[in-house]
């Protein structure tokens, strides 16, 4: 079986470093895109140098208190972003890896983040990990951290949250399981939490959602500034470093960049046609088709559902009471939908269509998603019913990019914006005859 | 030839036509109400309490044609969840007067808000169902339930007070005592009961009053004892995976020289196994049962126990191979596969894995597949050296 | 003014030269490759049927997968727009237009002006459909064109269970080698039910409104027709040429760029 294309975490940080360096040579970006790729390489050398620099790694899923993580010198390895960032570096990467974890008998209709990690770990090429860490959201396929740790002799902790968490027991629920998740990683790294150190890191978050706030506003003015190779910078500074300085440098200098395009009417695309929301993620499997979008139709993607807060996200309760508040930030925090009704879901994406004035949605129907496949077409449904805006829905590999055929998307693309352009709504939309 | 038995065939009666059933239109000509439920983390003791018949949400024994289900749900999902979906279009289930899930799965999760979305039910109602067996988990899921229990009575202005539950718990015990009898009988090395016929026994006791479904068990084990009936077969089956209602599947299975005494399944083991406490507070008892008192889940994280216990019951049950038959896209299956061919391999178990469609009948590769592990476990039988798993 | 539209698929290449509202020619090519030589080669066929050279041609329009690769092409436009409007033109009550080729199935809703308001195209699952046919007809030994009219025959439909058209051969197979055998014509029946229902939950994705067109190739197989009407209750309108309604679409809309 054929491990040439899977690639280590130090060729991918090694890769990283290239891109960033190349891309500030390269004209017409924005300038916080050099950051982006800055930031996405802080990450991967993280996880890299994490062993020599006295650091434990916990590989982990959605919807974990990071905050807790840097606090306790645990650096985080989050599995969904490794695949994404291998299909940003190496293409042939993610299917070699699927190649293997398929060998091994895992079915092909699971979801391909784990998928990715199954095969690396069977080749010995994942990171070296010293936890799995991980919690009820966003989906069925956690049990895969138990399974894997035990196979390879991983501790692990999962975090039980409640499927309703609003009631007084259920947050008492989850706050201990925080506390818990803190005795897991006390015993295993033989150090004490800092609580001084959490609240910092917790207030450092805190800071993050503010500016994410800003920044929503600013995406969402009409043109929008946000060009699409930066488009992923807020996901990637909110969701994989919260808690750290680097992340709060970088959405500070993004917010000033988007400030300053408003400001002097520079918008990601000179005829900005359509406004596009991704109602499920954006299009990880092909890190080319957003800028080919706005390329090509002039279609700007303003908002997706997994990187936007819901209303104010005003989840720092208690400055002094860290684990309250991370306990709260779950339930508003970006993609928390994933673990709530696909009512909610849908309510969530509704709330975006308008606070970003969109004329279209893409839904990627990630092909192991079990939760994308059974509440796509109620989105679909209920974004018609209360906006009027239609969606696209795409089948596809999350992160397998020879699953769809890219001629298939772009006949797709073609046929779904000739619509749009056509239809009342959007006309009315745009005040056009 | 088998004889039938007279219990099972009235159960098969009341039961039938599926799903709107003879039972069922006599509960409801009575003006009683019907309470959808489809999966095991929702009690039925509490749906009992409340003077309702608990009824689960299923196929039944011939594999459904979607027919404009995948307008509602892409067909990357589970098939049972679809199939379910697609009987609700085709108006089957508009008998029920209500809904109740827990989110034992993603796709559990998704049906319960296509109903809510698109064909509102008077009573709605979801909880959640741990992933983690321990204290924790039983006062989370208490916690559940205590408001699922209020919302409930609230339904019906009626508090379900505690004597109503102590008396629902008692009626659900003696159902499962009998059919732990039944699995009992299983062991013998001529069974009593075809696979497809434990199968029906199992599906009637959740398409039934408990109590008539008791009185039949009652019958049943009786009538077994009687006739001495035994089932001569040369090879022992043991039947995991997802849920598996299509008793015609196995029925055509069991016409070759096998008879299937064992599962791990939803809808075998899972409702015969334990007791619930009945020198607890009603509403502790059950929590505690349902998280901790039946064997480990295909949902469970700390898989190891479920494992284990395949194993095991492969082994008291004597049977010669097991047949896993996962409907596809279910992730919690997918993600046992390996360690799940690993220990049956250092038991000397063969495994067959197969990948299908719910309520997928006896053909094509399902038989294929099947009868040549059938014939591989006939020839390790006949093997003088090696593994061979013999009684 | 004469234009054309050319429809390059994965199997054929059609094309329609259009003058008016007359169809001056109508080709399809079965060609395997989609490229540029193959659209030359089915725009010359064309050409000659209408006594006509291409630098007559006021516009050529291209779709289909291959759009990008007609040189002598104007403009490309989406297969779901063409299929719309060539299903319009010849049917102004269609509001619905399925069309089933070789290895797609596309649904489009129409609202009375005959803009596209949705459409879905298949997935993975429901692919295949023209594909898998040519299998049966490989494997029962029947022509591809006799299909239809050999499951009118039957007396019941016999039940394919197997969603997947990969498992459905082996399905098949235990079906004829059963004893006593299944009548091949109700083997075709449940092939045509079963195909039909996979495409119908499609179909309902983008709602069906009266009136329905059919079109692609798998659209002259009869027994899918009649598959479909049964499914649906009502008639379904099919067109003479049920494969080329894309490339008139594609005409259509050349036409419509030079007036």
């Amino acid at each position: 079986m054929s491990t040439d294309n899977l690639i280590t975490a130090e060729e991918l940080a090694k890769q990283i470093k290239m891109a960033a360096e190349g891309i500030k040579k390269k004209p017409g970006l924005m300038k916080s895109t050099a950051g982006y790729m800055e930031l996405v390489h802080k990450y991967v050398d993280r996880i890299v140098t994490a062993k020599e620099k006295g650091k434990w790694v916990a590989t982990h899923g959605t919807q974990q208190p990071l905050e807790i993580y840097e606090a306790m010198d645990v650096v985080g390895l989050f599995i969904e972003f490794w695949g994404v960032i291998s299909d940003v570096v190496k293409l042939e990467a993610v299917p070699e890896a699927l190649s293997i974890s398929a060998s091994t008998g895992t079915p092909g209709e699971v979801c391909s983040f784990f998928r990715n990690m199954d095969g690396l770990m069977h080749a010995g090429k994942w990171p070296h990990t010293d936890f799995l860490l991980y919690a009820t959201s966003s989906c069925d396929n956690v049990k895969a951290y138990h399974t894997l740790g035990r196979r390879y002799g991983i501790p692990s902790f999962g975090l039980e949250r409640p499927y309703y968490p609003y009631t007084p027991q259920a947050m008492e629920h989850w706050k201990n399981e925080h506390k818990r998740l803190i005795a897991f990683l006390e015993e295993k790294t033989g150090k004490k939490l800092d609580y001084d150190r959490l609240k910092e890191t917790v207030r450092l978050s805190y800071r993050l959602t503010e500016l994410v706030l800003e920044i929503d506003k600013l995406v969402a003015h009409v043109p929008s500034p946000m060009s699409a190779e930066c488009f992923g910078g807020v996901l990637v500074a909110m969701r994989l470093l919260p808690g750290t300085q680097d992340a709060v440098d970088y959405l500070t200098s993004l917010r000033d960049e988007l400030q300053e395009r408003v400001d002097n009417g520079i918008a990601a695309v000179k005829n900005e046609r359509f406004r596009v929301m991704w109602s499920c993620f954006t299009p990880f499997w092909d890190p080319s088709l957003l800028g080919y979008m706005q390329q090509k139709y002039g279609a700007v993607s303003v908002c997706e559902v997994l990187a936007r807060w819901r209303g104010e996200a005003k989840w720092m309760l208690d400055p002094d009471d860290p684990l309250g508040n991370l306990a709260y930030k779950t339930q508003n925090s970006p993609g928390n939908c994933q673990y709530s009704s696909s009512i909610d879901w849908a309510g969530q994406v509704v709330d975006q269509a308008r606070q970003y004035k969109a004329d279209a949605a893409i839904f990627n129907n990630n092909w192991g998603c079990k939760q994308a496949s059974g509440l796509g077409p109620l989105v679909r449904d209920e974004l018609m019913r209360q906006c009027n805006v239609p969606s696209l829905n795409l089948n596809c590999d999350v992160i397998d990019s020879t699953f769809t055929s890219r001629a298939e998307v772009e006949a797709q693309l073609d046929g779904f914006f000739e619509m749009i352009e056509a239809s009342k709504a959007y006309k009315e939309r745009r005040n056009l005859k | 030839m088998n004889t039938p038995f007279k219990a099972l065939d009235e159960m098969n009666r009341l039961t039938s036509p599926f799903p709107e059933s003879v039972a069922v239109k006599d509960w409801k000509k009575a003006g009683r109400k019907v309470i959808g439920w489809y999966n095991p983390y929702v009690p039925e003791e509490i749906i009992h309490a409340a003077g309702m018949l608990p009824f689960e949400v299923t196929g039944d024994n011939e594999p459904v044609q979607m027919q404009g289900a995948e307008r509602y749900i892409f067909s990357n999902s589970c098939s049972k969840i679809r199939t379910c979906w697609q009987l609700q279009l085709d108006g089957k289930y508009k008998f029920l007067d209500g809904l109740v899930s827990s989110s034992m799965c993603d796709q559990d999760k998704r049906l319960y808000s296509l109903w809510e979305y698109y064909n509102k039910l008077p009573y709605l109602d979801l909880i959640y169902a741990p992933r983690k067996r321990d204290e924790e988990a039983v006062k989370l899921y208490l916690a559940d339930l205590e408001d699922f229990r209020d919302r409930l009575s609230l339904s019906q202005l009626r508090r379900i007070p505690d004597r109503d539950l102590a008396d629902s718990i008692q009626t659900y015990n003696r159902g499962r005592e009998l059919m732990k009898q039944l699995y009992e009988l299983r062991k013998r090395d001529h069974p009593p009961v075809t696979g497809a016929e434990a199968v029906e026994v199992s599906k009637a006791a959740a398409r039934l009053p408990r109590e008539r479904f008791n009185e039949l068990m009652e019958q049943l084990l009786d009538e077994i004892q009687r006739t001495g009936r035994e089932i001569k077969k040369a090879m022992r089956l043991m039947i995991i995976g997802g849920d598996l209602h299509n008793t015609n599947q196995i029925a055509n299975l069991e016409t070759l020289d096998v008879v299937v005494v064992a599962d791990e399944m939803d809808i075998g083991i899972r409702r015969a196994w334990g007791q619930v406490d009945t020198t607890l507070p009603p509403m502790e008892a059950l929590a505690r049962y349902y998280v901790l008192g039946r064997p480990v889940d295909k949902h469970n994280w700390i898989s190891d126990g479920r494992l284990e216990f395949i194993g095991e019951m492969a082994e008291q049950y004597k049977v010669d191979g097991i047949v896993s038959e996962d409907v596809r896209f279910c992730t919690y299956n997918g993600w046992d596969r390996f360690d799940l061919k690993k220990q049956m391999d250092k038991r000397g178990i063969p495994i067959l894995v197969l990948d299908v469609e719910y309520g997928e009948n006896w053909s094509g590769q399902m038989k294929l597949r099947v009868e040549a592990f059938l014939e591989m476990l006939q020839n390790q039988a006949k093997a003088p050296t090696g593994k061979s798993p013999k009684k | 003014m004469a234009v054309a539209g050319i429809d390059i698929g994965s199997q054929s290449t059609k094309v329609v030269i259009l003058e008016a509202d007359r169809i001056l020619a109508a080709v399809t090519l079965k060609t395997g490759e989609s490229g540029e030589s193959e659209a030359r080669q089915a725009m010359e066929e064309a050409l000659r049927g209408a006594r006509l050279k291409l630098e007559d041609m006021k516009s050529v329009v291209s779709t289909g997968i291959g759009r990008m690769s007609v040189p002598f092409a104007r403009k490309q436009r989406s297969i779901v727009s063409c299929l719309a409007r060539g299903a319009y033109f010849l049917y102004p009550q269609a509001r619905t237009v399925l069309d089933a080729g070789a290895d797609s199935f596309t649904a489009i809703r129409l609202s009375a002006d005959g803009t596209v308001e949705d459409s879905a195209v298949n997935d993975r699952c429901a692919a295949n459909v023209g594909v898998f046919l040519d299998t049966m007809s490989r494997m029962l030994r029947i022509p591809l064109a006799e299909l239809g009219a050999e499951s009118l025959k039957a007396t019941n439909a016999e039940t394919i269970s197997s969603t997947c058209a990969v498992f459905a051969e082996s399905e098949v197979v235990s079906l004829v080698h059963r004893d006593p055998p299944v009548p091949i014509a109700n083997i075709l029946a449940g092939i045509h039910e079963s195909m039909v229902n996979r495409l119908f939950g499609l179909a309902h994705r983008v709602g069906m409104q009266s009136e329905v067109v059919m079109s692609g190739g798998v659209s002259k197989n009869i027994g899918i027709i009649r598959a479909m009407e049964a499914k649906l209750g009502k008639p379904v309108l099919v067109p003479d040429d049920p494969q080329i309604v894309g490339a008139l679409g594609a005409a259509l809309f050349a036409q419509e760029g030079v007036s």
